[in-house]
């Protein structure tokens, strides 16, 4: 068979790979170097160089959704995680009888996340929302919670976690399943209590998979948009507007296409950096990866 | 220390599919290395996990010094476990391996921190782990592992030690080297030790009793000098001794034995005796080990046989041979100076005294 021939195989994959993802990433890239807007008739897409990047340097709304954005995935992932493994520990004593539970369990995840926010929405109406009106006529939160710039913020988290810690649970399962139970057989022997059991054998050796969901979960939360969208569209003020929420406030909104590309390659960096930087951080934790 | 008591234990996994023990019952006396021997899947884990406790029975019961422990949980028998696959924990040191069994829940009392540190480093010298101390898991080789697997056993005093192949994946000269300590501590401590291994060599050189397990159920039960002398059937005959024993499909025809398109011997008067009293006259297995097949020349007189050199294996001062004729393989062991050459022929002697017999319905030994 003649050499060029193979390439007739990968073509599709790769005409599909370039269409949708290389060229726009390609294109957001230019534009975040050009002057361009649809609102502003000078901007008409001439190269600028950095400007569109020395613009966002001295743009205090977008470091405020830099920290918009941390302040709702730092808890968000660290609930998740914790309650994903709490769920995963209890759902691995019964999934081995009850495959059926894995599904159900994964429902919220499966949904997409603006039918979610939608329900997030209804469910804390202070009206006739099942969370909104006990929170409401208690004196909790006085004011609509969505509409609080201090419990905003709080709700996206909950209906957050509600989709996702699921997600964690699955994946954590799947280790826990895994694990090998001599381990545990030893720790036994020892007379280790089950707490010591669960920081010495089950969390060392699950580690890997916690690292997995907690990764996907940052790179996810990080970008997160709909959910925010659909409940707040990042107010009351800007209390909610994640980076994802304001590039698209810039994009589609007021059609600043130059500088709302720039903001995505931003974000983009960003997270590359973060998750290398996480990802070691995590998997030279000791013992990691290590079934010993 | 005390004396473990197995009675009627069976254990069945996959509800019922496979049924790992079948009604074993033996005795391990106070002080005593007591050896399961038996090739993979005899069951040999099994009784070790169900004797710690980590597994109930279906069936029988489980006694330290005589008191029922079936239903005492793990940490409550006072029992020591060496793990075949280590089972370690990956992100403690070496040190913290060694010292969580005397610092558990419950255990925290009868040992003072520093004569834990001092009992520690006194187990990790004996195992030659000392330098090893402070290292992780993860940074052991195979054998380190294991030897640390065997020093969170030892490192306590519990009544019993349990060791599940505890030294098979070291390499030989190490492993050769742990079997005289592991005999030596244990003799000198007068500890009870309950050791499993599928290697018949190791358990014959460590055991005072050993019994042989296959498929669940215990074969034989004796000294090594008894299972050895006197297998008391064909699996035990075979899978005792390397190279396995020779078993030949004989028939007793007046004062001789006849190996079909083999040979025929003479029979002893006492093998005459014997074979007239207990087998059903006609047919039995022969076995004859290995070293008690006699390999003369050729041309000799005394040959019962002529056979081809198939193949010389040597292992040393000694040395296997490989004998063929078109229907039977035979092997024999001896000194390498007497081998001869593959690709020759040599004669054989066989001398009935030195054999054993075997019902070949049953495949049990035909004794007096």
């Amino acid at each position: 068979m003649k050499k060029g021939y193979i390439w007739w195989w990968v073509l599709p994959s790769a005409i599909l790979f370039l269409g949708i993802i290389l060229v726009p990433f390609i294109t957001a890239a230019t534009y975040s170097f050009r002057a361009l807007s649809f609102t502003d008739s000078t901007a008409q897409g001439q190269f600028v160089g950095l400007d569109n990047y020395r613009r966002l340097v001295f743009d205090k709304d977008f470091y405020n959704a830099f920290k918009v954005t941390f302040l709702y995935m730092i808890p968000a992932v660290a609930i998740q995680a914790i309650l994903g493994m709490i769920l995963g520990l209890v759902m691995s004593g019964a999934v081995r009888r009850a495959r059926i539970l894995v599904p159900i369990m994964l429902l919220p995840t499966l949904l997409t996340p603006v039918v979610i926010g939608l329900v997030g929405t209804l469910t804390l109406n202070p009206d006739f929302g099942v969370l909104g009106i006990p929170l409401n006529r208690s004196g909790l939160i006085k004011e609509a919670v969505l509409g609080s710039s201090t419990w905003a913020l709080p709700a996206i988290i909950l209906v957050d976690t509600y989709q996702w810690t699921p997600f964690v649970a699955v994946i954590l399962l799947s280790g826990l399943l895994a694990l090998p139970k001599e381990p545990y057989e030893a720790a036994q022997v020892d007379g280790a209590n089950p707490l010591q059991t669960f920081f010495r054998v089950t969390m060392p050796l699950l580690w890997p998979y916690l690292v997995v969901a907690m990764l996907i979960r940052v790179i996810d939360a990080f970008r997160i948009f709909d959910i925010i969208w659909v409940m707040t569209r990042g107010g009351p003020g800007t209390t909610t507007e994640a980076v994802g929420i304001y590039a698209y406030r810039h994009m589609f909104r007021y059609w600043d296409m130059g500088y709302g590309s720039a903001m995505i390659m931003v974000l983009f960096l960003f997270i590359s950096i973060m998750v290398e930087y996480l990802y070691k951080a995590l998997t030279t934790w000791q013992g990691a990866g290590e079934t010993a | 220390m005390a004396k473990i008591t197995v009675q009627n234990l069976s254990r069945q996994y996959k509800s019922g599919e496979i049924q790992a023990l079948r009604d074993v019952s033996f005795e391990c006396q106070d002080g005593e290395f007591f050896c399961l021997l038996g090739p993979a899947g005899a069951g040999k884990t099994t009784t070790v996990k169900l004797v710690a406790g980590i597994e109930s029975p279906d069936g029988g019961e489980v006694l330290l010094d005589d008191t029922p422990v079936t239903t005492t949980e793990p940490w409550e028998r006072d029992v020591a476990v060496a793990f075949e696959t280590y089972a370690l924990y990956p992100q403690r040191t070496v040190r913290e391996n060694l010292t969580f069994p005397l610092q558990a829940p419950g255990r925290k009392d009868a040992w003072p921190p520093a004569e834990r540190d001092k009992r520690v480093v006194e187990i990790a010298n004996l195992l030659g782990i000392g330098e090893l101390l402070d290292r992780f898991p993860r940074q052991l080789s195979g054998g380190q592992r294991q030897r640390v697997a065997l020093g969170r056993a030892l490192v306590r005093k519990p009544k019993a030690y349990l060791l599940d192949e505890p030294i098979a994946h070291l390499d030989a000269k190490l492993r050769h080297r742990m079997r005289g300590e592991l005999r030596r501590i244990q003799i000198n401590l007068g500890i009870t030790v309950l050791y499993c291994t599928p290697d018949q060599l190791e358990a014959l050189s460590l055991a005072d009793h050993l019994a042989v397990l296959n498929e669940g159920r215990i074969e034989q039960m004796g000294t090594p000098k008894d299972v050895y002398e006197r297998p008391a059937n064909v699996f035990v005959a075979r899978f005792v001794g390397d190279p396995p024993m020779n078993i030949l499909d004989a028939s007793v025809d007046g004062n001789e034995l006849v190996v079909p398109e083999l040979l025929r011997l003479p029979a002893a008067s006492a093998v005459q005796d014997l074979l007239a009293r207990n087998s059903n006259g006609k047919t039995v297995k022969l076995g004859v080990r290995p070293k008690d097949l006699q390999i003369v020349p050729e041309s000799s007189s005394e040959a019962q046989v002529k056979l081809g050199v198939e193949h010389v294996q040597v292992m040393g001062e000694t040395s296997v041979l490989t004998l063929r004729t078109d229907s039977v393989e035979l092997h024999a062991k001896l000194a390498t100076e007497n081998a001869p050459e593959r690709g020759s022929n040599v004669g054989l002697v066989i001398d009935s005294a030195s054999c054993h017999f075997f019902d070949p319905e049953t495949e049990r030994r035909i004794e007096d």
